[in-house]
């Protein structure tokens, strides 16, 4: 399970209309993220689950938020 | 060590398998530093890097994104929106909306990177700089390194591109002029 920080931003991108796609549990990607914009919104967001500082990766997934120009 | 944060532009499909070898090359370089937005049609990747110069964070991120069988045509600094400007320099997302705009503040905020009605990015490294310009911030010195280094590493970039497309015969001139 990812950490806290990470879940946090993952809850955050639902709350802001991505959809989340959960990995298979080998692989280092903990999930994808699709931005409200479907097939032509943003490239998809890979969420590796056990990044060096969780804190980054959840700052990069907020930045991903927050530059999607498809938000309603 | 300082904290170097950067996207690195790919062309090109970036496929999961991709993803999962950038992991691999990361971890084994000492973990996992760097996120993934990227698709069919390419994308970016996201970089907090930890080193001693940001030229360094740069290229060491550019060399392990090829290992990872990626295509980097393009570094870019610290760019943000609005928003994020608000969130650094801890006034409201009106204010900073208003300095933009030019309705408050002394005038003259940098121009957007990436242009967008909703959500255009500026460069932080411009933006703080502005900021203490107007006594409302501190310049951000690692952001100006990460700016010039990414400048660096582009030019570097459009010399190697333009070396595989030139005749034979001119390769030669132009290494000599750049080296």
């Amino acid at each position: 399970m990812p950490a806290k920080e990470i879940l946090a931003a993952l809850r955050d991108l639902l709350s802001a209309g991505w959809r989340i796609q959960i990995a298979n549990g080998r692989s280092h990607a903990y999930a994808r993220a699709y931005c409200p914009g479907g097939d032509d919104g943003c490239p998809p967001l890979s969420v590796y689950g056990t990044p060096q500082v969780p804190e980054h990766e959840a700052e990069k997934m907020r930045r991903a938020m927050r530059r999607c120009p498809h938000r309603p | 060590m300082y904290t170097y944060w950067f996207d690195l532009e790919v062309s090109g499909a970036v496929s999961e398998r991709q993803v999962e070898t950038l992991a691999d090359v990361l971890v084994a370089a000492g973990g996992i530093d760097a996120t993934v937005q990227a698709g069919a049609d390419g994308g970016s990747v996201m970089f907090s890097r930890a080193s001693d110069s940001a030229l360094h964070a740069v290229i060491s991120a550019v060399e392990q994104l090829r290992a990872a069988g990626m295509s980097v045509i393009g570094a870019r600094e610290d760019l943000v929106v609005t928003e994020e400007i608000a969130e650094r320099a801890r006034v409201t997302s009106a204010a900073a909306r208003y300095w933009v705009t030019g309705e408050r503040g002394p005038g003259g905020f940098p121009s957007p990177r990436v242009r967008h009605p909703r959500n255009s990015l500026y460069s932080w490294a411009e933006v703080s700089a502005w900021l203490a310009a107007a006594k409302l911030g501190e310049v951000d010195h690692l952001a100006a390194e990460t700016a010039r280094a990414c400048a660096l590493v582009n030019a570097a970039l459009t010399v190697r591109d333009g070396l595989r497309d030139l005749p034979a015969y001119d390769r030669p001139l132009l290494a000599r002029f750049v080296g």
